[in-house]
């Protein structure tokens, strides 16, 4: 299962990923997806992710729809304009994160 | 995927109700993840009967569910007094303090100060109490819905009433002993009726974003 505290500081880049690439997306499915993408290595808890999807929501980074599917109400979540442009900081950031943590762990290979 | 009937998701929804889940913006959300949850469950090959499956899923997820339910009320509260903060700075906001600020100014110098504060003493607490019988007025129009920010408004009404009390009260103040304070009462006054404004202005914002982004359940 890995360290689940290392992927916490990640989990508001990683949900604007995934909604990037999904245009709109529910609570279960992106815990769905991350567990399908990472092979069971992460999984994202629904104490985790609800409070950080209200998050981004009440920071305007994301935008909400409620439709009625399959006898209940449904919840989407898709991003906004200043959401996009977050996504592409935030990854940004993250990669210069994991170059910068690729240097301690292996400083050979970012030398080279 | 074996959908859940009608039923099942009232029993969530019940179930989640009775576990002090009350608010429907919040229970709404957990019912889907549940119900989605179970689902899955029996579409990988589980044939117990749902009840059996539900049982399960809580036992392991119950705890986590209600946290999530107090974060999110937590979080409710803070976006209220967020949203009232950014009415306060915001060009609405400002104008209004400014023509409440004119007005006054020059009503205490022409008009007949006790009558002025008599009639005025008592607005913030009527746009206080309209705000909130127009909330109720707008929910009994369609479902008797409980919504999170809006129930939290109830918190910030009582602190403004709180504030009312103190500064100025022509209930039980005396008013001819209020105004040897002159300007400062005059301020008090001002800053009194524009965080009322503030408030009702927040309401009738929240009511809003609440009809427009949950009209399916106002419409069922």
């Amino acid at each position: 299962m890995g360290n689940q505290k290392l992927y916490k500081g990640s989990l508001n880049t990683i949900i604007l990923k995934l909604l990037g690439e999904n245009i709109k997306m529910y609570g279960y499915e992106i815990t769905q997806k991350v567990k399908q993408i990472t092979e069971g290595e992460l999984n994202i808890t629904e104490g985790a992710l609800y409070p950080a999807l209200h998050k981004l929501e009440a920071d305007g980074l994301l935008d909400v729809e409620v439709l009625k599917v399959d006898n209940r109400l449904r919840k989407y979540y898709m991003l906004t304009e200043k959401g996009t442009k977050e996504t592409a900081n935030k990854l940004s950031e993250l990669e210069s994160y994991l170059k910068t943590m690729q240097t301690f762990i292996d400083p050979k290979f970012s030398l080279g | 995927m074996k959908k859940l009937t009608k039923e099942n998701i009232q029993f969530i929804d019940n179930y989640l109700k009775n576990s002090d889940v009350i608010f429907d913006d919040i229970r709404m959300e957990m019912v889907d993840h549940v119900a989605t949850a179970v689902e899955t469950e029996i579409s990988n090959g589980d044939l117990r009967d749902f009840y059996y499956i539900f049982k399960e899923y809580m036992v392991e997820n119950k705890k986590q569910l209600l946290d999530n339910n107090k974060k999110f009320i937590r979080k409710s509260t803070y976006k209220v007094g967020q949203i009232m903060l950014k009415n306060t700075f915001s060009i609405k906001g400002l104008a209004v303090l400014f023509i409440l600020s004119i007005s006054l100014y020059f009503s205490h110098k022409f008009l007949n100060i006790t009558s002025l504060y008599r009639v005025l003493g008592y607005t913030p607490f009527l746009l206080i109490l309209l705000t909130f019988f127009g909330i109720k007025l707008y929910k009994v129009n369609r479902k008797p819905l409980k919504f999170s920010a809006i129930n939290q408004l109830s918190i910030y009404a009582v602190a403004i009433y709180q504030i009312y009390n103190f500064l100025f009260n022509p209930f039980f103040f005396n008013i001819d002993k209020e105004l040897a304070y002159g300007n400062i009462s005059l301020v008090g006054l001002i800053v009194l009726l524009f965080i009322a404004c503030i408030f009702t202005l927040t309401a009738f914002q929240l009511s809003n974003y609440y009809t427009k982004k949950y009209q399916k359940i106002l419409d069922c």
